[in-house]
């Protein structure tokens, strides 16, 4: 696509910009009928924690989720950019490969939380800019995505890193509300489409108004968690020889499990492997995380970041400031996913405020 | 979308010759390319279906056979299968990637290059281009050190450097019965060669250890850090700027790199 | 390599239960198209033929008694590439948890009154070593096949590197990421102790995924942080002498080999 069709194409979707109220009623209706049309992935309860899977009906919808106990383990990055993916096919004898064509069909990825959707925006930068991941685009270009606004969890910080509103990267956007109602915005053709044979759709009055106020008053009262994240990079650039980084070297235990369910890290492998016949193979990627100890060996034997220490603070930096100084925003959507699922408490608002009274003590 | 990024182009090997115990000269035929423009300092990823890809230096510049040289050396386990690969038969190709030196910002200058052990292979790249554009600049010298003369690259082509105003400096770290020249790490030719060290564009690329001793020497000669430049290596699953393996705080060196000045790297945690 | 001829693959086991190459033979059809590539000329478990001529060698097991030291040597010297097969021959596995105790406290726990038969003349070919061992402790080893038992896809992947003269990628990450990569929920979540943290995956996951803790087959990944691991037990209310018990399980060999303990003497009082 060159440049000006993208600005037309942008330029369209800002032109829809539709907002009405319905009912849980209709939601449900809705969600019934989209379901039957596309795949439809939504968080849902598995024992007592929430992951994405297809739903048919809203019921299965976690409803945990909605009321923003807790978010699902793994975040929406999982559907473009998935753990393991075969890329090529491969044959040595005639040293040739052969890209791995996927079937792709328009799915629905419902309830995405704004944090998330900055998440997959960020997402977007990496893969689709200066060189387009085809693998990521295909898929990308196949979701239909329904976000939803829900109150913060006690490990989200979103409100801190700016990202616990959002504008763009739906396709509609629900708000549950009081007295069992919804809003729904609708910001895309697609969206647009979605909604056409909907009844049950009506326009924002004076009590719908006043309970959206009320939806984000309670909202910005349930963050847990603050913290200042304005001037993170120069900041982190400020303490990068501090002890507290000793500390958090010493916290850590490599398991990378935050690399995993962070809606922003893209580091990822690429291994190939023969079939039995050791002609024909496949090349495929995985995730993969830059806290593994030999993430950053190089042919030689030199290990660019070979201590713990070295490897934790790496990730920081490379979160906070690669977003920071190439597209002007940090990495970190406050989430609040590697918090909860750090089995050694590290946690980066903790880590943030840490760094910041270091620099107001001294 | 039949293409892809990950891709490789199936690339045949016309010419092949052992330099060293370690090195393999590989020249390529570059025809499966719609298009193929590099510049100096940038890279290929070279791939063997079955076993990966590797980032590997690009060692000519442009010519009119449309053929592109690479030196590799046997460190691991794709450029040890590449060792036995021979002239006619195939490799996987994807690039070019990178920034490559900026040629066009040293225009008018004075060149040094620094070179240590396999380091010199991307800087071939920036001599040829430089004998292609002489006109342009007003210098090349060379520092080229190695463990010992017999790994020495590119022997056969030092006497044509030096024809054409080459002012080429090597140096062996240990003495040998079969070298006359200098003997020493490439650090001491600094004190050696008499050099307008201030007026010149530093062209740097070796095994990580040697930055850190011969930045010492330039940071003591008071060279500007902005005239330095620096090629780095790094681990790279797919040289664009995706797999985040090469990363250095805010920056790929697939893409941002692997070209850097000593200027933009001198703050930059864990670059050298 | 030559690809007309078959390369010659050799197994071999030491202190084991043999169950890593029972694990090969449960390749069933896959382990008869590897057939078209290789000829086995050893495999107790398999065949009866014999023969010190083979290019690849596969070893199982732990070596725990002065006989399997010129064993393991001459195969050393016959096999171009050794290859540890599981947990007995990578790290010593529950060969090694005897090494935390005294050899005789071992053998008397073990046979009662009838250690003493250990001093007679008759026992000397079954004379131990207080120390159950890896192989790398004897011998130079190129490859380690983990996990007890091996995941046999792993070996599919070596052995066909090995024979494309492809360094084996064998990974070194956590457990957890494969684990967490699936989307799994934290046996910690549910009050377990589970050493996934600071185990070397490429099991793809296997125990935790159904519900097992990871009780650390395949080794401790490169410099392991103990020490936290410890703290995080004690976080979470969990019992550290049984946190300590799982870890013994298979990786004793290197606990005490470095002196690792989860509980020292003093919290032992």
């Amino acid at each position: 696509m060159n440049k000006n069709k993208v600005k037309e194409k942008n330029k369209k979707i800002k032109n829809i910009n539709l907002e009405y109220i319905m009912s849980v009623n209709v939601l449900k209706n809705f969600i019934e009928v989209l379901s039957t049309k596309y795949k439809t992935y939504a968080p849902v309860n598995k024992e007592k924690r929430v992951v994405w899977a297809q739903i048919k009906n809203f019921n299965e919808i976690s409803r945990d989720y909605i009321d923003g106990i807790q978010t699902t383990i793994l975040p929406p990055k999982y559907f473009f950019f998935p753990p393991n993916e075969k890329l090529l096919f491969l044959n040595s004898n005639n040293v040739d490969y052969k890209k791995n064509e996927q079937i792709h069909e328009p799915f629905i990825l419902f309830g995405v939380h704004p944090c998330d959707i900055h998440g997959l925006l960020l997402m977007d930068k990496i893969f689709l800019e200066n060189y387009v991941d085809d693998f990521y685009k295909e898929k990308r270009d196949n979701a239909i995505i329904i976000g939803m606004d829900t109150m913060p969890n006690e490990w989200n910080f979103s409100k801190s890193a700016g990202t616990d509103i959002i504008d763009s990267g739906f396709d509609i956007f629900l708000i549950p509300l009081k007295e069992n109602k919804f809003y729904i915005k609708i910001a895309t053709k697609k969206g647009l489409s979605l909604i056409k044979n909907i009844n049950g759709l009506f326009p924002l009055n004076k009590n719908d108004k006043k309970l959206l106020t009320e939806f984000y008053t309670e909202k910005n009262k349930r963050y847990k968690r603050n913290v200042d994240m304005h001037d993170l990079p120069k900041l982190l650039d400020r303490t990068y020889e501090s002890k507290i980084w000793d500390e958090i070297g010493k916290q850590c235990v490599a398991c990378t499990r935050c690399s995993i369910v962070c809606p922003t890290c893209y580091c990822f492998n690429i291994k190939e492997d023969y079939y039995l016949n050791l002609i024909e193979g496949e090349r495929v990627r995985t995730w993969d995380s830059c806290l593994r100890q030999n993430f950053a060996l190089v042919a030689g034997g030199h290990n660019f970041r070979s201590s713990l220490k070295a490897r934790i603070r790496h990730r920081y930096y490379h979160k906070e400031r690669i977003f920071s100084y190439i597209y002007g925003k940090s990495a970190c959507v406050g989430c609040g996913r590697c918090s909860r699922d750090c089995k050694a408490n590290i946690k980066p608002d903790e880590v943030f405020n840490k760094l910041r009274q270091l620099e107001i003590k001294s | 979308m039949k293409n892809s990024l990950y891709l490789p182009v199936k690339t045949k090997i016309l010419k092949t010759k052992k330099l060293t115990e370690l090195e393999k000269y590989f020249q390529l035929d570059l025809s499966n390319f719609k298009k193929f423009d590099h510049k100096p300092g940038q890279f290929v990823q070279v791939a063997i279906p079955g076993v990966g890809e590797a980032p590997i230096s690009i060692a000519s510049d442009k010519n009119k056979k449309n053929t592109l040289d690479l030196v590799v050396r046997n460190v691991g386990s794709l450029t040890n299968l590449m060792h036995k690969l021979e002239d006619g038969e195939y490799l996987g190709l994807r690039g070019p990637f990178g920034n490559g030196f900026p040629m066009e910002e040293m225009k008018n200058s004075n060149l040094l290059i620094v070179a240590g052990g396999i380091g010199l292979v991307p800087l071939r790249s920036v001599i040829q281009f430089y004998l292609n554009n002489k006109k342009n600049y007003r210098s090349l010298t060379i520092f080229y050190g190695a463990k010992t003369d017999k790994e020495l690259l590119f022997t056969d082509e030092y006497e044509t450097w030096k024809t054409k105003g080459i002012n080429l400096n090597i140096t062996i770290d240990r003495e040998s019965p079969t070298w006359k020249g200098n003997v020493g790490l490439i650090t001491t030719l600094f004190n050696k060669i008499d050099f307008d060290y201030l007026g010149s564009k530093i062209l740097i690329c070796g095994p990580p250890v040697m930055y850190k001793f011969v930045l010492l020497e330039l940071i003591k000669k008071a060279v500007p850090a902005k005239n330095i430049y620096l090629s780095l290596e790094r681990q790279m699953k797919c040289g664009v700027g995706k797999c985040a393996h090469c990363a250095i705080g805010s920056y790929h060196v697939c893409i941002d790199g692997p070209v850097f000045t000593y200027e933009f790297l001198k703050d930059k945690v864990e670059a050298l | 390599m030559p690809e007309n001829k078959k390369v010659k693959v050799a197994f071999f086991d030491f202190a084991s239960c043999e169950g890593c190459q029972l694990q090969v033979l449960n390749l069933e059809n896959e382990f008869l198209n590897l057939l078209e590539h290789i000829e086995i000329v050893n495999f107790r478990e398999a065949i009866s033929e014999k023969s010190d001529d083979y290019l690849i060698a596969f070893v199982e097991g732990s070596i725990t008694k002065p006989s399997d030291i010129p064993r393991i040597k001459k195969i050393r010297e016959n096999a171009k590439i050794l290859v540890a097969l599981g947990a007995c021959a990578t790290h010593g596995c529950v060969n090694s948890m005897k090494n935390m105790f005294k050899i005789n406290d071992v053998k008397k726990a073990t046979y009662g009154d009838d250690d003493k038969l250990f001093d007679s003349e008759e026992a000397k070919p079954f004379e131990t070593f207080e120390q159950a061992m890896p192989l790398d402790a004897v011998v130079k080893v190129d490859y380690y096949i983990r996990g007890c038992p091996i995941n046999n896809k792993e070996f599919l992947m070596v052995v066909k590197a090995l024979l494309k003269g492809k360094m084996p990628e064998i990974t070194d990450s956590a457990v957890c990421l494969e684990c967490q990569a699936k989307g799994n929920i934290c046996l910690y979540d549910k009050g377990e102790i589970c050493l996934g943290l600071i185990s070397r995956g490429g099991c793809d996951a296997w125990c935790p995924s159904n519900g097992f803790v990871c009780e650390g087959c395949r080794g401790f990944i490169d410099k392991p942080n103990i020490e936290r691991m410890k703290e995080i037990i004690i976080e979470k209310g969990l019992s550290l002498e049984y946190a300590e018990k799982r870890l013994q399980l298979f990786n004793s060999w290197e606990l005490t080999k470095n002196k690792i303990t989860l509980i020292d003497d003093k919290e032992k009082k």
